[in-house]
């Protein structure tokens, strides 16, 4: 409607408010949330639907209806988007059907707000003073096969209808060419029209009287319609003022009950299922001049009717599509809903079903012949209008699918949504409750809330044929005539009707008590028991939907055969006797009457007349009294003339205000009452005597109604509110879990030990124990059964080798084995150290000491454990559970070690300065110059970052040392001019690496890096670590090494993202073989970016691969392949796949193996640093004492398994400490650290510079390159060619009080303490409108105050650059940085480093904050960005909405108002 | 005009009746209401249970100096009424001299009932052209004719609505009721349906033909109390209520208004 007028300046102002609005619309539609902001979200948006709910006005509709649309559409967006990943064919099939149906469903809804956004009131248009100017009329009434009773009437009130008695004529148009209707007709003097054939139906019978009459103006009255007397002149107005009306509908009333009013107990509290069609529908396509005829109590011009050449005879709802036909050519149309004719309603189920099976089919004729989107002549908005219409015919099959999608899961555990119940709830539950309440204030006076799915559940199985046939032929099928006017004499229940019903219903009770039975036994059956309870409480909808169905085929008995109006009119008695008595009447039928008893005066007296009073007219009948009693008389009409009749149809229907709504409260729709409603609908089917005690449930229901008071709102709030915050509980609890699954599953190592060896008691020799848990066992050795073993392996420095070796077990077993014939042999290497005895006396605890020949341990070794045992003397189960035996982690290895000299040739480099056979800490003095200038220290840090490369597990320590060398293997940066004690230094001739045996113990080497300036230096060190393959012999000379470019994410260690990435990448084959009934589970271990940004409900498509032996033994049902991330349980894979089909195909003799899964991992298990565990969990079957067990079991996962993050983005919000400690992220950006700064005090102490190379290994650990571009600074000056850099900074208090380093951060140095800076409320305002709710300015800054010693690492946003970030570590003093930096080694305590502000003390304890301004980091599309931003501001979302809502409001009220007006004043459509 | 002459062209049309209980139903309605009866059939005071035996009435005392409103009987209904009073031939023509040869002095007589502000007379006159009529009409009554629905009556229409009956000033004062009529009769319909179209507003209404009201007559009691409930009652209370809109606005007494 905003059509031509774009030019305009207010065009341009709402086009401009138009693309604003599909912008934010289009941005809460898409923008994916996590769980918990889901549910913020849905919740703020219940609140403001409701707050906008309180005023009830045209406006508020308006709102209401736009938030209902986006919030919908932002449901089926995100079912389209997100939910639709299908295991199997059959999972897909009826996924993407469901999905089909809520499509269906959505375009439904929305075409239906679009078509009643303004339902049009259509006053009455005043006829002309000058009757001349009134049009000819010629009434209709065409007939085929009723009773002459039921159409009597029919033409005697269109004769009572008040117009010119010249200007209006009746014609009977007789299909069923009967000789009585003649007569009758001749008698009632109205026109007879009958033909030869009955082509074509009521459209043709229609067609034939076109040509035989010729009235202005065709009025047509189905059969049973009794018009009343004002129908023409208040409807004939419109047609004198709009010269191109070619239609005006009126409403179809009907003064019968409906099949759902006779048969339901409840039938006659809800509104009729008319009442929506024939109120908002039909005034809203008013509104849209779409108004449709519906086959009678209608006027159309005939010189309409004959352009288009007659009514419409291609399909069977001729009415629909002439209306159709007529609105192409440009006709307008139009609809008065004041019902001024009434009829008879399909009495029977069947018959009401057989009406609408015509309608739908007629429609779905219409929409494939002649579709309304298709063709010339209409407005969009009349295509949408018609195409709503005929659409809505099409609900059955998506309603079946609604009923019986949860048997899917319920009974053959097909999941078809993909996506956790609580997601589902979360972005469905939004979705019902706006649709519901928007519906249930929109038109809830006209239909209450469950009755159109009832109305619909009813129709639906009858329906879903014939549709389906017409859209795939739509030339077939036929015109039925609804029967009407029939009677019922005794009650019966309509079996055949309702045995689809009754069969899906069965299905449904069978689904819903299997899935109460898998839900009382959940863990047998391994559901889920939250998808089971959703899917339960579908099906139990489904079953209540199908109950109330059900209960409208209990055909209740028709007694009456005319239906009684409650009229008060005066009445006369006339009495045998000549007197008369005066009353009036309680209610009238074409039959009868019962009217009040006054006196019983003349109690004996015969009544022979009535005499009724209609506008003080009166009129007589003939009566026969039919019952008296003290209150009232009941009379029954004889058989009348025609004339009398005639009066008597005048008065019982023909009054204008007939069928007005009376002062009857209307029937407000309550969603509770309304449930209440359908619930005592099916209670009715199982009662005996539904009817008879209808009336008293009524009563019943006004005394007490159950729902409505103050108590119920209050139940549901609460139920509300406890739904809520379980399901919150579940959202939060789910990041929750995995954190403390991510601190408390690696176990705390060890601490290190300090290093013997210059102190031990021969020279180059020293003593160490390792336990079994710095060999990497991560819990105690367990194992059971006979004949079975398990074991761990160690290896050793290639430079040293072992004098003395003890091996201490800490043993516990079981106390059942037997003595002398158990045993546990300690093998080491393959070779038998010794069997020890295991006897019930030492099973709670046994120390073992063994010594260990020194020669046979090797550089690698296995040590092996094999536990031969027996309980019984007989048969022994081999792998009872009763023989067992566990090697606690604490025991130990000890052993002496020298050091050997080793060639001094730089080919072995890194080794003897890092040796990978070293089992733990490696510790590395590094010399540097005394005046260590910047580049030196960067020298200094790509040496230190290369050995972190290569250090893979250990964890390193550079002491550093100036002026001295110290006693062991040492890196030795030399200048000229340096002197170093004990070194005399060659003359330096440009950039050289030299590698000599130390001084001081000759055992050692030393590497001498030298170079005349810090630039040479640097060119030594990067020659070192970047040809390290070419070096050999003791000298070198360096060269420059051309710099390589690199790109973001590139580092070697970190696992592609671009594509799948493949097990066999990871890892080496050999170690996806699971060898063994007890074996260490397979490990994967893999970098990833921590910026990885998924949205929050995405998930990581692990494919797994695998295969399990084959053989008797395995207990297939119970072995399965368990998963887990990072400590995390994922699932397990079973052995052979699952599910009704699977069985059923195996008892067939079908291979069923799966050797293949998809497991999908929630984004928030995958941190920077991740091992992936998978272990086959072997159970044996049975327990006798013959297992046949092989001895060799191998099963293997296979190396093209894969692991997908290709659907990853680098995004992420910065700072976050945690990516810093986890891989040394951002920096670690690009590996060679090109846009790193690290900025040091200006004399940086040798604790500051152990620090840096610390953290340099760290991070060459982290990415597998060395740290080639990091640039170093002695300055802690913010400047701004610090930009485009993220900066490190490593410095203690004191030095950072004098630097500006915290100016612009929230941190600051008072008084020799770091503290936060103040803040104040009006900040902590604006956070909280920013959306920023998790800042802990509060207990960062008492945690704060409360350290003593304060060591840690904070980080802000760049002062220099809001890109950038700067990461400080820092403590009091500079002795703390190192402890500091090596505690981070820790999982512990890494784990706990998040937010932006870590303190970690010196027992390890660590209190992380987030205190400071965050900034996105990354390279995401913009429009992603946007989405992004609104993800993590559900609060801007929200005021997105509403802002979406109220301006869409304000921009469409003010133009459907003057449309409305426009319509309402010139009848035309101006407006298009 | 607070006058009512219930008259008729023609006899035997239920005037007395009309009389008396529309008496009985303006009294209803919160006036003082006087019935006069100026038939020589001396009809009225039956209807106002006025013993058969007693003669006295008005005419006998017309030369003598007391008042009227002495002679007036009161009855139980707070109706009053004068009796015409049984008087001989000569008497009669007397009294028809009397108000012929100086017409004022009727209304002189009537004077003091009317001096209460809130008076009604109801006179029931005799049918066709009368003296009394004359007379009255100089006090610009409201007329109402009484009619049945039958052919007679119909052929005295013209000459009513030409204004040769009550003259031409007393077009605007004349007023119809359709006594006894039978809806069930075809003519009796017809005609009750013509003359609604001919006489429009000036058709004050209709009364049903009903047993009771001879049988209340007989009883001496209006069909107020005789037969509640029948129809004539409601049309006769009709009737007045349709009287009362028309009369000038009186004060009605607050005593009769709540009675």
């Amino acid at each position: 409607m905003s059509k031509g007028s774009s030019s305009t300046p207010s065009g341009i102002l709402i086009t401009i408010v138009i693309v604003f609005w599909a912008a934010v619309a289009a941005v809460i539609i898409t923008t994916p949330l996590s769980l918990t902001n889901q549910v913020l979200f849905g919740l703020s948006c219940g609140i403001l639907l409701f707050i906008v709910a309180r005023r009830k006005n045209h406006w508020t509709h308006i709102v209401m209806l736009l938030m209902c649309v986006i919030v919908s559409t932002r449901y089926l967006y995100w079912r389209t988007t997100e939910t639709l990943v299908f295991d199997s064919f059959l999972e897909g099939f009826l996924g993407i059907g469901l999905l089909l149906a809520e499509f269906y469903a959505w375009l439904i809804l929305t075409l239906g707000f679009f078509q009643t956004i303004w339902p049009l009131d259509r006053r009455i248009e005043p006829m002309p003073d000058d009757v001349n100017q009134w049009p000819t009329v010629d009434i209709y009434i065409p007939t085929y096969n009723e009773s002459i009773e039921v159409v009597k009437d029919t033409v005697l009130a269109a004769q009572n209808i008040d117009y010119p008695p010249e200007k209006v004529r009746v014609y009977i148009l007789d299909d069923g060419r009967r000789a009585e209707f003649g007569a009758f007709a001749a008698a009632a003097g109205v026109g007879y029209i009958s033909r030869d054939d009955n082509k074509h139906a009521k459209a043709g019978n229609l067609n034939n009287a076109i040509r035989t009459t010729n009235g202005e103006l065709i009025c047509i009255f189905d059969c049973d319609h009794v018009s009343t007397r004002a129908f023409l002149q208040a409807t004939v107005g419109s047609f004198i003022k709009d010269k191109k009306l070619a239609l005006m509908q009126t409403p179809h009333f009907f003064y019968s009950p409906d099949p759902f009013e006779r048969n339901l107990t409840t039938g006659d509290e809800i509104p009729r299922e008319g009442e929506l069609f024939y109120g908002p529908v039909q005034k809203g396509n008013d509104f849209w001049n779409a108004a449709f005829f519906c086959g009678s109590c209608a006027v159309i011009r005939r010189s309409a009717i004959e352009e288009i050449g007659g009514f419409a005879v291609e399909t069977v709802t001729e009415d629909a599509h002439t209306a159709l036909k007529l609105q192409r050519l440009g006709w307008n149309s139009a609809f008065l809903a004041l019902p001024l004719a009434a009829g008879l309603a399909t009495e029977r189920l069947a018959l009401h079903i057989g009406q609408r099976a015509r309608w739908a089919r007629g429609m779905t004729q219409i929409l494939r012949m002649d579709n309304p989107l298709l063709g010339k002549g209409l407005t969009f908005a009349q295509r949408l209008c018609y195409l709503n219409a005929m659409m809505h015919f099409l609900f059955a099959l998506p309603r079946i699918v609604f009923l019986t999608a949860p048997l899917c899961y319920l009974l053959f555990g097909q999941n078809i949504i993909d996506s956790s119940p609580e997601m589902i709830l979360a972005y469905a539950l939004p979705h019902l409750l706006f649709t519901t309440y928007t519906n249930s204030r929109l038109q809830g006076r006209f239909r209450h809330t469950f009755w159109g799915e009832i109305y619909e559940a009813v129709l639906s199985f009858h329906l879903v044929l014939p549709t389906l046939a017409t859209i795939i032929n739509p030339r077939k099928g036929k015109f039925n005539v609804t029967e009407k006017g029939g009677l019922l004499e005794n009650g019966y229940f309509d079996y055949d009707m309702v045995k689809p019903h009754l069969f899906t219903l069965v299905l449904l009770l069978c689904g819903f008590f299997s899935g109460v039975v898998q839900l009382i036994w959940s863990e047998h059956y391994n559901v889920e028991p939250k998808v089971l309870l959703l899917n339960l409480f579908w099906a139990g909808f489904s079953c209540v939907m199908l109950f109330a169905s059900v209960a409208v085929a209990r055909e209740m008995k028709q007694i009456r055969q005319t239906v009684r109006l409650d009229i008060s009119l005066p009445v006369v008695l006339h009495l045998d006797s000549g007197h008369t008595l005066r009353t009036k009447s309680i209610n009238l039928s074409m039959g009868g009457a019962l009217v009040e008893n006054v006196t019983q005066r003349y109690e004996e007296e015969h009544i022979k007349d009535i005499e009724i009073y209609l506008n003080s007219t009166p009129m007589a009948f003939p009566v026969e009294t039919v019952f008296r009693d003290d209150e009232t008389i009941r009379f029954k009409f004889e058989e009348l003339p025609i004339p009398q009749r005639r009066e008597l149809v005048k008065v019982v229907m023909g009054r204008a205000d007939a069928w007005l709504p009376g002062s009857a409260e209307p029937k407000e729709n309550n969603v509770l009452v309304s449930i209440w409603r359908v619930i005592r609908s099916i209670a009715g089917l199982f009662r005996e005597s539904a009817q008879k005690k209808k009336e008293r449930d009524y009563e019943l229901q006004n005394a007490n109604k159950p729902l409505s008071g103050w108590k119920p709102r209050l139940a549901l709030l609460v139920l509300i509110a406890i739904s809520a915050v379980i399901i919150s509980n579940q959202a939060l609890s789910a990041p929750m879990q995995s954190q403390s699954a991510a601190a408390t599953s690696p176990k705390p190592a060890k601490p290190a030990l300090v290093n013997p060896a210059l102190t031990g008691p021969a020279p180059n020799v020293r003593t160490e124990d390792f336990t079994f848990e710095e060999f990497g066992m991560q819990q105690d050795l367990y194992f059971f059964g006979n004949n079975t073993s398990a074991g761990l392996t160690f290896t050793l420095r290639s430079d040293e080798f072992v004098r003395l070796a003890r091996l201490k077990l800490k043993l516990s077993y079981s106390d059942a084995l037997l003595e002398d014939e158990s045993f546990l042999d300690v093998i080491l290497n393959g070779q038998l150290l010794k069997s020890i005895e295991l006897t019930p006396f030492n099973a709670k605890a046994l120390e073992v000491e063994l010594p260990i020949e020194p020669a046979m341990i090797l550089g690698a070794n296995n040590l092996d454990f094999r536990l031969t045992g027996r309980t019984l003397q007989q048969c022994n189960n081999e792998l009872s559970k009763d023989i067992w035996i566990r090697i606690d982690q604490s025991s130990e290895i000890v052993l002496s070690m020298q050091r050997l000299a080793v060639t001094t040739d730089l080919s072995r480099f890194p080794e003897p300065f890092f040796n990978p056979g070293a089992m733990n800490r490696v510790t590395l003095p590094i010399v540097v110059p005394s005046k260590a200038t910047p580049v030196t220290l960067t020298s200094g840090a790509i040496v230190a970052s290369y050995i972190g490369s290569v250090a893979e597990y250990r964890s390193l320590s550079f002491p550093v040392v100036r002026n001295r060398l110290p006693p062991e293997n040492a890196i030795v940066f030399v200048m000229p001019n340096e002197t170093i004690s004990g070194l005399s230094v060659p003359p330096i001739k440009g950039p050289e690496l030299r590698l000599i045996e130390n001084p001081v113990n000759p055992v050692y080497k030393l590497l001498l890096v030298m170079g005349r300036t810090p630039e040479e230096l640097k060119v030594a060190a990067t020659h070192l670590v970047m040809r390290t393959a070419s070096l050999n012999g003791t000298y070198i000379k360096a060269e420059a090494t051309q710099k390589l470019s690199r790109e973001p994410y590139d580092a070697p260690r970190w696992t592609a993202i671009q594509r799948p990435v493949a097990f066999g990448e990871l890892v080496d084959e050999s170690r996806l073989v699971s060898k063994g009934l007890f074996h260490r589970p397979l490990e994967l271990s893999f970098r990833a970016s921590p910026d990885l940004f998924f949205w929050d409900r995405e998930v990581i498509p692990l494919t797994v691969k695998y295969n399990f032996p084959e053989g008797q033994w395995l207990n297939e049902e119970k072995s399965s392949l368990d998963v887990s991330l990072n400590g995390r349980y994922l699932t397990s894979l079973p052995v052979n796949q699952t599910g009704l089909w699977a069985s059923f195909t195996r008892k067939l003799g079908r291979d069923i193996r799966q050797e293949e899964a998809q497991i999908e991992i929630p984004p928030y298990l995958l941190y920077g640093e991740n091992t992936l565990q998978l272990y086959h969990n072997f159970v044996v079957k049975g327990d006798d004492c013959e297992l046949n067990v092989p001895a060799e079991i191998a099963a293997r996962v296979l190396p093209n398994s894969s692991l997908d993050l290709s659907s990853a983005k680098n995004f992420t919000v910065l700072p976050n400490l945690s990516f810093f400690v986890g891989v040394g992220f951002p920096f670690t950006r690009y590996a060679d650290l090109g846009q790193t700064v690290v900025l040091l005090p200006e004399q940086p102490g040798n604790e500051e510079i152990e620090t840096l190379f610390e953290l340099a290994a760290r991070m060459g650990n982290d990415t597998g390159f060395p740290a080639l571009e990091m640039e170093v600074k002695t300055s802690l000056a913010m400047t701004k060619n610090l930009a485009d850099h993220d900066i490190l900074a490593i410095a203690n208090l004191k030095d950072l009080r004098e630097s500006g380093l915290l100016d612009s951060s929230p941190f600051a140095i008072h008084r020799d303490r770091l503290t936060l800076k103040p803040f104040n409320w009006f900040d902590r305002v604006l956070w909280f409108v920013q959306g920023d709710w998790d800042r802990e300015a509060k207990s960062a800054a008492r945690v704060l105050d409360s350290t003593q010693k304060l060591q840690g690492l904070f980080s802000f946003v760049s002062p220099v650059d809001s890109d950038r970030i700067v990461v400080l570590v820092t403590a009091e003093s500079s002795a703390q940085l190192p402890v500091l930096v090596d505690s981070l080694n820790k999982p512990l305590v890494s784990s706990k480093v998040q937010g932006d502000m870590a303190l970690v003390d010196a027992t390890g304890q660590v209190r992380s904050n987030r205190v400071g301004e965050q900034i996105a980091s990354g390279d995401m599309p913009w429009h992603m960005e946007v989405r992004w931003f609104f993800g993590q501001h559900v609060i801007f979302m929200v005021i997105g909405l509403a802002l979406a809502a109220f301006t869409g409001a304000a921009i469409l009220f003010p133009l459907l108002k003057h449309r409305a007006e426009t319509r309402l004043k010139t009848g035309a459509d101006d407006n298009e | 005009m607070s006058v009512i002459c219930i008259a008729s062209p023609k006899g035997g049309v239920g005037k007395t009746t009309m009389s008396a209980n529309l008496a009985f139903a303006i009294q209803r309605l919160g006036h003082r209401v006087v019935a006069i009866d100026f038939d020589n059939q001396n009809a009225l005071r039956l209807h106002f249970g006025m013993p058969l035996s007693d003669s006295s009435g008005y005419v006998e005392e017309l030369d003598s100096s007391i008042e009227w409103t002495r002679l007036a009987q009161d009855t139980d209904s707070g109706v009053r009424y004068l009796p015409y009073g049984r008087v001989d031939k000569s008497r009669m023509a007397y009294y028809d001299q009397w108000l012929r040869s100086n017409p004022t002095l009727l209304a002189k007589k009537l004077a003091p009932f009317l001096n209460q502000s809130d008076t009604v007379i109801i006179a029931d006159l005799p049918p066709g052209p009368s003296a009394a009529l004359q007379a009255l009409s100089l006090m610009d009554p409201m007329i109402i004719n009484v009619l049945l629905a039958d052919s007679a009556s119909l052929s005295v229409l013209p000459e009513i609505e030409s204004g040769s009956f009550y003259g031409e000033d007393a077009k605007q004062r004349t007023y119809f009721l359709l006594n006894q009529v039978d809806m069930r009769s075809q003519l009796n319909r017809d005609i009750t349906q013509f003359l609604n179209g001919r006489l429009a507003s000036s058709l004050l209404g209709i009364v049903h033909r009903d047993e009771a009201v001879p049988e209340a007559n007989a009883n001496q009691m209006s069909v107020f109390r005789y037969a509640q409930s029948s129809s004539v009652a409601a049309d006769i209370d009709s009737i007045a209520r349709n009287i009362h809109r028309l009369l000038p606005k009186m004060h009605v007494s607050e005593y009769k208004k709540y009675s």
